[in-house]
């Protein structure tokens, strides 16, 4: 699907936002997921793979459909605690759109540059630099060289 | 209309770990040789780890999942019935560009299931038969290893020594030692050093999607290279529909279909199937025909049955003592193989094998193993950096209600029917897998883990795909007989893992290149027929 098929209605992507803020709280000084991640990064992810896309709408639809949000005027509307108990039975109904949003919240939290910062992760790109570790000790083989062959001779 | 082609020797279907080391071997020997691989070629500039994104790519397009990955060179595949998803990659190099390159050997006792356990079947073939092999497709793929490992026999001289182990393998191992229990750093087909003018590991961690810097041996890079010098022809994202055959009982070549969906004839004097044990089965049960109703090579039936996996679990460790468990290669450190052989005493036959890993690489993919909500931070500030795993590969025995079929509706993008897999987790898995968690507690413990978190089965564990056109002497109850040779079909050769009678408690990919190398000899040697 193209960038111009996937239509992407702003009250929802506002309520996803909304979900993302109570799957990754603020932390110090860094407000939560959905006040952080910019609808930027979400919108280029939305684009991007289809999975989060399609998961997406099914996601919000059966947020908006659920009986504790209808009856309480909307997810926005509960407090933090019954918001943790729809997302919990979400997850519980429908695990693979569920982990769909949360990999998504996560990609786009944990690529934010005041998120690597905090967790003082430096090295975004793996190579060409890698990293370095001590060279194989045969001393450490000391020990277990003392046992005889015990494989299974047939 | 469909394109044909003048005929060659040897037709190779799949250039990943047993097609191209078959395609090397036999251009060697001067036979002509053609190789259809439905994938492409992958370029390493455009492995993960070369972007910033990587965990992005990893989880999507990189994804082990061709049911996630969806690219263009992958097949659906129905998964509704199936206790663990079948992992594999499709590309020039098959799934030797997303494995961990851990390469340890089946042992001599797993050939013989049958005799030792009186369970399952034995192999036509042994130990001592593959060896020369093993030793062959070592020194093409290069192992960083040491000898002396007591847990099984002595092997040729490693080309190159040891990876390092770390500080974090350093205490698994003193562990392994405080308990009595054995361990030996992991053979890896991952450069230690430089070999073959591909450059050492620099330890940057992920193996699971690519190394650009050519250090992990992929056969993209390590046989087809040598292949193609030896004037082997290799068609890209070529996939085949079917196989067809005469009235001699031979094959006589393969349908196909390019990118632009033209369907072309590549006829040939012989035929080796190198894909995986779902690919295999899937070609075979749709080359059926009036003849062959219920597929080619399937007189015994046994096409697509005896689906194994290997089971998997896992136990993490959270340390204190350690830190940056993200700095090296991710699972070709050490591993334990004390619980490897059948003991009555444990309740269940057969072992397995503990396979130590490093952190989870990068900061997504450790998050994505923590739960979301309030504690979210906590739990993230205890593990990264923090945590390793001892993974637990079972023994996976054969039985006929596992099996890989073709699903009346689903089909790829070229309108070839896809496979559908029915696979349940067996009980004899289930009290092996139990015990092996239980021991790998210990482990974690005595290296002192304050925190352990156990996995008891891991459903996206499905990388090693066996069993499914098994071999033996007896075409009533086997596909191939002990040089991979159809029983049906004289001309036709299945060299993956398709033809295993058995899975090991280890990965597979050494001794499926071995078999497969093993084929070839018995080619080169004995079917001089087919050489034109």
């Amino acid at each position: 699907m193209s960038k111009n098929q996937k239509h992407i209605d702003k009250s929802k992507l506002s309520l996803l936002k909304k979900v993302m803020n109570i799957l990754i709280p603020e932390v110090d000084d860094l407000p939560s997921a959905g006040l952080l991640i910019t609808d930027e990064k979400i919108l280029e992810l939305l684009y991007k793979y289809n999975k989060y896309f399609s998961s997406f709408n099914k996601f919000i639809n059966a947020i908006r459909l659920d009986l504790n949000c209808r009856a309480s005027g909307g997810f926005e509307s509960l407090d933090y605690e019954n918001k943790e108990i729809v997302l919990k039975e979400l997850e519980q109904n429908i695990p693979e759109i569920f982990n769909n949003i949360l990999e998504m919240t996560l990609l786009a939290y944990y690529s934010n540059n005041k998120v690597l910062d905090r967790i003082n992760w430096k090295r975004k790109t793996l190579q060409p630099e890698g990293w370095e570790l001590e060279k194989f000790n045969p001393k450490i083989l000391d020990k277990i060289k003392l046992r005889e062959p015990f494989w299974k001779e047939i | 209309m469909v394109i044909q082609h003048d005929p060659t020797d040897i037709l190779i279907i799949g250039a990943g770990a047993s097609g191209a080391a078959v395609m090397w071997d036999l251009s060697k020997a001067g036979f002509k040789v053609v190789c259809l691989e439905q994938g492409s070629r992958i370029h390493s500039d455009k492995y993960p780890v070369n972007y910033p994104n990587w965990e992005e790519l990893a989880l999507n397009d990189w994804n082990y999942n061709p049911n996630i990955r969806k690219n263009s060179s992958d097949y659906p595949i129905n998964t509704e019935n199936t206790a663990i998803n079948p992992l594999m990659f499709n590309a020039v190099g098959g799934s030797t560009i997303h494995w961990t390159a851990h390469i340890p050997r089946f042992h001599p006792s797993d050939f013989n299931v049958n005799s030792i356990d009186g369970i399952a079947d034995d192999w036509p073939i042994n130990y001592w038969d593959l060896e020369p092999y093993y030793d062959k497709n070592d020194e093409m793929m290069g192992v960083s290893g040491i000898n002396g490992d007591p847990a099984n026999p002595k092997r040729s001289k490693r080309q190159m020594p040891p990876l390092p182990l770390g500080n974090d393998g350093e205490l698994i191992a003193n562990a392994f030692d405080n308990l009595g229990w054995h361990w030996w750093p992991s053979d890896a087909n991952v450069n230690s050093i430089d070999y073959k003018g591909r450059k050492a590991c620099n330890m940057c961690g992920p193996l699971g999607h690519g190394c650009p810097r050519q250090s992990k041996a992929s056969t993209d890079i390590t046989y087809v290279p040598y292949a193609i010098k030896n004037g082997a022809e290799l068609r890209v994202k070529a996939r085949v529909s079917k196989i067809e055959t005469n009235n001699k009982g031979k094959v006589t070549g393969a349908l196909y279909y390019d990118k632009d969906n033209n369907e072309h004839f590549q006829p040939a004097n012989g035929i080796v199937l190198a894909m995986n044990g779902i690919g295999t089965p899937r070609i075979l049960l749709n080359s059926s025909s009036n003849k062959n109703p219920n597929g080619l090579s399937n007189s015994s039936g046994q096409v697509g049955k005896n689906l194994m996996f290997h089971v998997y679990a896992n136990a993490q460790g959270i340390f204190d003592n350690i830190k940056e468990t993200y700095k090296g290669p991710l699972a070709t450190i050490i591993m334990s193989q004390e619980f490897y052989e059948s003991d009555k005493k444990r309740g269940f036959y057969r072992g397995y094998t503990f396979q130590m890993n490093r952190g989870m690489g990068g900061p997504i993919h450790v998050s994505k193993s923590i739960d979301w909500g309030k504690d979210h931070h906590n739990e993230f500030e205890k593990k990264f950096g923090k945590s390793l795993g001892l993974g637990i590969c079972g023994d996976d025995l054969p039985e006929e209600s596992n099996y890989v079929e073709l699903d009346p509706i689903l089909k790829d993008s070229n309108g070839i029917p896809s496979p559908k897999i029915h696979y349940k987790v067996s009980e004899n898995s289930r009290k092996l897998l139990h015990h092996g968690l239980k021991n790998a507690e210990l482990v974690l413990k005595e290296a002192g883990a304050n925190e352990i978190i156990k996995s008891e089965h891991d459903s996206e564990a499905g990388w090693h795909l066996m069993g499914t056109a098994r071999m033996g002497k007896d075409p009533k109850s086997s596909v191939v007989n002990e040089n991979c040779q159809s029983h049906d079909l004289e001309n036709l050769f299945i060299v993956d893992g398709s033809v295993f009678v058995t899975g090991g408690g280890v990965n597979p990919t050494p001794t499926i290149q071995a078999i497969a190398l093993k084929t070839s000899d018995y080619i080169i040697k004995s079917r001089t027929d087919l050489k034109s």
